[in-house]
């Protein structure tokens, strides 16, 4: 149960020359469930290990609550932190792992028990108390460092990644048990990972960082339907947004092989934002690129014949590798209809759901 | 031709012969530097075999009860126990917690780190040299100082309540550079994320040591134990050094007086290999009850 407030929070590591995070400014509302996300390297662990006492705060306030916590210890805190790696010691049982934090603490024996025997049975871990970390499967351990963070019910939970050593199997099992951890515990929760689908999946809002610098922050919704610029919109989603450079002239816009015609309110925003005749950066989702007959018929302004050089079935979907006039381009079809390397498609591009970035800025200039 | 170059032959070929023929050099070292010298002294205690071969004939048991009458020998014996018990523990605690508050690779911990290990690559000669001079009551900087100071000046390696301590301490100096360096290799395998989730439990520096480092280095402190215990025990060259056995015995270790035995006057080859061997089965024990507890906290651990 806290608020978390970062103000102009900068990090510069001793002997770097440039930031690792430069002025990072969030509220973390009571309860939310907030995910950093970006490509590694972009500074959201290291923004993790400042909000945890890991890592001193270079520059800015760190807020927990009203107090400022730049200079408190980790202990003082009141956060628990799930690592990467789990970070269990390899010599305490179970119980002892999750009992180690609560003892250090002076706490009687008798609530000690209680509470690492309720989470030990909220996590499914009842029967493994008397084991060794090195005797459990990787899910177990991941429990276990669930569990060491849950019975001190902190007022903030940070997880670093805490799925990354999973296989895929486990790593989505995983993910709603954390997703339904954060229902029970009603926690503040703060969770690093690079992985964009656990962002969408978990956040209640997502943080975008690239180099150090917030990119984004909103609902996952928000991120994936109006990014602001254009290393979020080929961040979040997956197969990753068609970005390509185009000139827009009187309301078409050409480029390699690509001659289409834009949208009446993009057609409107760009004309007024003084963009005709200019460069500009078209993005279209490959789910926006569309080959069934009713979408062809419905927009035939908009229909480009391409060929297929790689077709992938996922089942459901086929994620189709396109070549239009010379333009790579990636689009995910219904895979009713069978499609192999070599054949033309004709597709229909979803104009309304193009996006348009600034060459320079790559700054979204209409959604 | 080809077959001739690649392979030795049949017999050699197969995997257990051609290990035994890598094994070789080895073994014929430990045969004629270890077993056989052991072999040789134990079959010599049997006998009064002086230096010099002469006269040689069997007596039995006769050297090792006369052991147990040689109160020279208990001192000896004694004094090497007392030595072993102030130094090794000593030297293992101090290399531990020196290279838990120095694990960090900064500059000045690498930095500390090589002036602690200086010592290590003198000899036992020198080092006793250099401390027997500093410390010489007549001529030594420390009692200078301590006499510019007007303090009372002791009498350092000739008083017997100081000499042993201090022939402890001088090896503890010169030696502790070793345990840092094992125990620094075996504390900085310890990932940095478990300490960090013992910060964020809210262990100080001290719970830390304990509670994580201690736990995860038992092996290490186990060897340290074990090769300290056979050194110490072997004591030798720094007492040679800086006390010669002195004052009146007090710290005359047993292979000072073993040496005395069989290399002075009347050069009783036969009695010192007896003692030898004594002292070789008190080492084995000692090894093997360290090895074990060892093992057992191994166990425990993991």
């Amino acid at each position: 149960m806290a608020e978390i407030k970062l103000e102009h929070i900068h990090k510069r590591y001793e002997n770097a020359e440039d930031f690792a995070v430069t002025d990072f400014n969030l509220d973390v509302k009571d309860n939310e469930f907030i995910v950093f996300v970006g490509p590694s390297g972009c500074g959201k662990s290291t923004t993790l290990r400042m909000i945890a006492g890991l890592e001193e705060i270079t520059e800015g306030d760190l807020y927990i609550d009203a107090d400022v916590v730049n200079d408190v210890a980790p202990k003082d805190r009141d956060i628990a932190m799930v690592f990467q790696n789990y970070a269990l010691y390899p010599h305490m049982t179970v119980f002892d792992n999750m009992a180690f934090g609560l003892k250090l603490r002076k706490m009687p024996k008798d609530e000690i028990k209680e509470r690492v025997n309720h989470a030990a049975e909220m996590l499914g871990l009842t029967d493994l108390l008397d084991r060794k970390p090195a005797a459990l499967s990787g899910g177990q351990r991941q429990r276990v460092a669930l569990g060491r963070a849950v019975v001190r019910s902190p007022k903030v939970f940070l997880m670093d990644e805490p799925l990354s050593n999973l296989d895929a199997k486990l790593r989505v099992h995983m993910r709603t048990e954390i997703a339904k951890l954060h229902e029970e515990l009603k926690t503040t929760m703060i969770y690093v990972t690079h992985d964009q689908t656990e962002a969408m999946t978990l956040a209640d809002r997502i943080v975008i960082m690239d180099a150090g610098v917030i990119q984004q922050v909103g609902t996952p919704f928000d991120v994936y339907n109006s990014p602001n610029n254009a290393f979020v919109a080929s961040f979040i989603g997956s197969p990753a947004m068609n970005l390509h450079e185009v000139t827009y002239s009187g309301g078409r816009i050409t480029g390699k092989g690509i001659d289409l015609a834009v949208s009446a309110p993009t057609k409107k925003a760009l004309d007024q934002k003084g963009y005709d005749g200019q460069t500009v950066i078209f993005g279209i989702r490959p789910e926006d690129i569309h080959s069934e007959q009713i979408a062809l018929d419905a927009s035939p302004e908009t229909v480009m014949e391409t060929e297929i050089t790689v077709a992938e079935l996922t089942g459901a979907e086929s994620i189709l590798y396109i070549d239009v006039g010379g333009t790579e381009m990636v689009a995910v079809v219904d895979a009713r209809d069978y499609h192999e390397p070599g054949q033309t498609l004709e597709v229909a591009f979803n104009m309304n759901k193009a996006h348009f970035f600034d060459v320079e800025t790559e700054e979204v200039i209409s959604r | 031709m080809k077959n001739k170059v690649n392979s030795l032959g049949k017999f050699w070929n197969k995997p257990n012969h051609a290990a035994y023929l890598f094994m070789l050099p080895s073994i014929l070292i430990l045969l004629i530097f270890i077993v056989l010298p052991l072999v040789g002294t134990f079959a010599l205690s049997f006998t009064d075999v002086n230096l010099f071969f002469t006269n040689t004939k069997f007596v039995g048991l006769e050297n090792f009860l006369r052991f147990f009458q040689d109160e020279r020998a208990i001192n000896a014996l004694i004094n090497t126990l007392q030595f072993t018990l102030l130094e090794t523990p000593a030297q293992i605690i101090l290399g531990i917690t020196t290279a838990f508050l120095l694990k960090r690779n900064t500059r000045f911990n690498r930095l500390t780190r090589s002036v602690y290990y200086m010592p290590v690559v003198i000899s036992f000669t020198v080092a006793g040299i250099i401390w027997a001079m500093i410390l010489d009551p007549n001529i030594g900087a420390v009692p200078y100082f301590l006499f510019k100071l007007g303090l009372p000046i002791p009498q350092f390696f000739r008083d017997p309540n100081m000499a042993m301590p201090l022939v402890a301490a001088l090896t503890v100096w010169k030696n502790f550079g070793v345990s840092l360096t094992i125990s620094l290799t075996a504390i900085q395998s310890i990932p940095d994320s478990l300490y960090e989730a013992a910060e964020i439990d809210g262990a100080t520096k001290a719970q830390e040591f304990f509670h994580i480092t201690i736990p995860q280095i038992i092996p290490t402190i186990g060897f340290l134990a074990i090769t300290n215990l056979i050194g110490s025990m072997q004591v030798f060259d720094q007492i040679y050094i800086t006390t010669s056995g002195g004052p009146q015995y007090a710290t005359e270790s047993a292979v000072m007086y073993i040496y005395s035995r069989g290399f002075s006057s009347p050069y009783e080859l036969g009695y010192a290999s007896a003692l030898s061997a004594v002292l070789f089965v008190i080492i084995a024990i000692i090894t093997t009850i360290t090895t074990i507890i060892t093992f057992r906290q191994e166990k425990k651990m993991s």
